[in-house]
């Protein structure tokens, strides 16, 4: 391995990030989604990593284990009579969406982000003291 | 091998880099369930450059030992409820450490080669 091998990996760390703070503002966008084509309110989505060796590098990448829709988080009926989608009790279920926990998630994803980030700074300082021997 | 300025620069050099890619890895899996901080020991690393595979039959590969796998340490330290144990700011200070040593041996390269270029100058 060497420091080229390095930046891959936090590469695939930036990836992995990017790829959750996409799936965090969709939720934050479809916080108020009452339908979907799917029928029923938007749900949460949410992912979980894994830890996989990349055989070309031999180092130990983080990978999208699973994607899926949070079913544990009840979703909110809130009292709406008014409404097209209202049920005979006038509540209307919206998304089990809480911006709040989307935003902390966010907040975290992007610390995450941006040490990647640093540690490819870093690995590129190293190179390039290296390269500056040979002047 | 012989001691000198040069092996040694050059076997601490080695474990910098690959330290670096450790903490990286770390960084990068900061996230990932059941992943647990790694970090290498120079000592233990160095202790282990002296063992040497042997060969005893003609067919044998010759042995690549890996110093650095021997001398890897998992910790447990942070785990936290996900089973990581990555702390992002602790790696950051391992980061600008690595950072500041490679800066520290790159420039005692320079000049050591200043000191060979004097040394052949003089001949002329």
């Amino acid at each position: 391995m060497d420091l080229m091998d390095s930046m891959q990996t936090s590469l695939s760390g930036l990836r992995a990030q990017s790829a959750r703070m996409n799936m965090l503002s969709e939720n934050i966008a479809n916080a108020e989604s009452v339908q979907t084509p799917e029928g029923g309110p938007y749900r949460r989505q949410m992912m979980t990593f894994r830890a996989e060796v990349n055989r070309q590098t031999g180092m130990v990448e983080p990978k999208i284990a699973r994607e899926y829709k949070d079913t544990n988080t009840p979703l909110k009926p809130i009292y709406d009579p008014s409404h097209e989608l209202a049920d005979a009790q006038g509540f209307v279920l919206y998304p089990n969406v809480d911006t709040f926990v989307e935003q902390t998630d966010m907040r975290t994803a992007t610390r995450s982000y941006e040490a990647n980030l640093t540690a490819i700074e870093s690995a590129k300082e190293m190179m390039v003291r290296s390269i500056e021997l040979l002047r | 091998m012989k001691p000198s300025l040069m092996n040694a620069v050059n076997s601490r050099m080695d474990y910098l880099i690959r330290r670096q890619g450790v903490v990286s890895e770390n960084i990068a899996n900061a996230e990932t369930p059941n992943y647990l901080s790694r970090d290498i020991n120079f000592k233990a690393s160095v202790n282990k450059m002296t063992l040497q595979l042997q060969n005893t039959n003609g067919k044998h590969i010759e042995g690549s030992g890996d110093r650095f796998k021997t001398a890897m340490t998992e910790s447990k330290e942070h785990m936290r409820y996900d089973g990581n144990s990555v702390k992002l700011d602790e790696e950051m200070y391992k980061l600008n450490e690595i950072q500041l040593q490679h800066r520290m041996l790159t420039n005692l390269m320079t000049k050591h080669m200043g000191f060979q270029r004097a040394v052949v100058n003089r001949q002329r």
